[in-house]
């Protein structure tokens, strides 16, 4: 079952053709390498649109969520 | 001309979106269930159906049927999103695309065989793009109707193709059983089988006068049906929204079956704030407040009240729907309310004469400025601090780019 974080993070990402591509993000000082974008798919928030990635460094999945008004990135769940 | 109609049906929709977000489910009998609370299944793997498995059970039949089953709760936005790239790719093919519900749809290819190939040739790419771009499957009916569409899709599940052609429409439905046609539910089913019609072939030998005189005008669609006849056009988005239009409501299955009138009404104001915001957001108004109840036992029914004026505020909303409530002896403990406006007409709301009204008119347009801005229900009445925060499931009636999120 997911377990609900919810917290910021530093993320490294790749903006080509209009797609954001998640490369690796930083979790409690260490580094995550994402190994697959498994998902994506955009909410709504008031007027701000949340853009949601299901990832997998290979071992564990993670949702992280862009939100693009404030261009913040967070932590949302960990499998 | 003859017309070619497609029906695509996508296989166990919502779960093979979770089996995609989630590489570690696939393979594996999994399904996605209604919320954490009350775990009604929705969508199981094909690996789930194995164990038989089936969309409607309860959490805990789920899991006497398959005990190591893993159970994912809904999230409606991601079949939302991967409903969106599907219509995208549908489009490529036709403008005609007319979406049954989030997992299915009509297309019309009529005349596309220039640009794409003959029908088959059409659903062939189709169903290949389907795959490389969401790695998902769908079973294709195509016929010369949306009622042979349908069924061609339902006769190979999954990742099927089926075409009915018009000379094999007889041999197909003839030892078909009636319940499999869309449109004939459990209670007509029960109807025609208590006058000795089981399959379509029995539909079809059955005089037309005998069925109008028993079904009235459904009679005269049964028999279109036995022939495998349905001139029902597949509706542009433009067409589909008019239609929406018409009626605008939403319905809760609650945590727990409730009995408490209170508790309900709180329910039915949480559900008239909404109907109201939807019906404000597009300049619509109302004047029929229908309120739906479902027992524990499912029996569903429906109360409605005419108003004198239109009406789109939340509280002039429950207030109809409240009243209507008062009237109910509640009969057995609650599972799901509803509540729904009809009638609409844009710009109908009366203005404010009084200053009482207009100073809730004010409110209201600030409280909408400020749920625009933050999101929903980052202002609202004190009664609905403790509203519930079930998971929501999508709608049926959810369109991509209609005012109803999910």
């Amino acid at each position: 079952m997911p377990t609900e974080i919810d917290e910021p993070i530093d993320v490294g990402v790749i903006f080509s053709c209009g797609k954001i591509k998640p490369i690796w993000f930083a979790r409690s000082s260490r580094q995550i390498r994402i190994q697959k974008v498994t998902f994506h798919w955009k909410t709504r928030q008031g007027k701000e649109d949340l853009i949601h990635f299901s990832v997998t460094d290979g071992h564990n999945l993670y949702e992280i969520r862009f939100h693009t008004e404030t261009m913040i990135w967070r932590l949302a769940h960990t499998e | 001309m003859m017309r070619t109609i497609m029906h695509i049906d996508m296989n166990a929709f919502f779960a093979s979106v979770e089996q995609r977000a989630n590489p570690a489910l696939q393979g594996k009998p999994m399904a996605v269930i209604g919320s954490k609370h009350r775990g009604v299944v929705l969508s199981p793997s094909y690996d789930a159906r194995a164990f038989g498995v089936r969309t409607g059970m309860t959490y805990g039949e789920a899991k006497k049927a398959c005990p190591h089953i893993v159970l994912v709760p809904a999230d409606s936005s991601k079949y939302a999103h991967a409903c969106q790239e599907l219509i995208s790719i549908w489009k490529d093919f036709t403008p005609l695309v007319e979406l049954f519900s989030i997992d299915e749809a009509f297309l019309d290819v009529t005349g596309c065989d220039e640009l794409f190939g003959d029908p088959v040739q059409i659903a062939i790419q189709i169903k290949e793009r389907i795959w490389d771009e969401t790695g998902l499957l769908c079973s294709i009916g195509i016929g010369p109707n949306k009622l042979l569409a349908k069924l061609g899709s339902d006769l190979q599940k999954p990742d099927g193709l089926v075409f009915i052609s018009p000379e094999d429409v007889e041999a197909v439905l003839e030892n078909l059983p009636v319940k499999k046609i869309c449109g004939i539910g459990p209670n007509l089913t029960s109807h025609l089988r208590a006058i000795g019609i089981r399959t379509c072939g029995e539909l079809r030998r059955t005089p037309l006068k005998q069925l109008t005189t028993t079904f009235g005008l459904i009679g005269e669609r049964l028999h279109d049906i036995s022939l495998g006849l349905d001139d029902d056009p597949v509706r542009s988005e433009e067409e589909q929204e008019a239609e929406d239009s018409k009626s605008m409501g939403h319905s809760m299955t609650l945590d727990e079956d409730c009995s408490s009138r209170s508790l309900i009404e709180r329910h039915i104001l949480q559900l008239s704030e909404k109907v109201g915001r939807r019906l404000r957001r597009g300049a619509y108004s109302g004047r029929t407040i229908a309120l739906t109840l479902r027992y524990s036992d499912f029996h569903t029914f429906t109360r409605q009240k005419k108003l004198n004026a239109a009406v789109n505020h939340g509280l002039d909303i429950y207030a109809g729907a409240a009243a209507l409530f008062q009237e109910i002896q509640l009969q057995q403990p609650i599972r799901l309310v509803g509540v729904s406006v009809s009638g609409l007409e844009q710009n109908g709301v009366q203005m404010p004469l009084f200053e009482k009204d207009r100073k809730r008119t004010w409110i209201t347009e600030a409280m909408d400025e400020i749920n625009d801005e933050y999101g929903e229900c980052t202002v609202t009445w004190g009664t609905l601090v403790h509203r519930s925060h079930h998971e929501r499931i999508i709608s049926p009636a959810w369109r991509p780019g209609g005012d109803r999120q999910y």
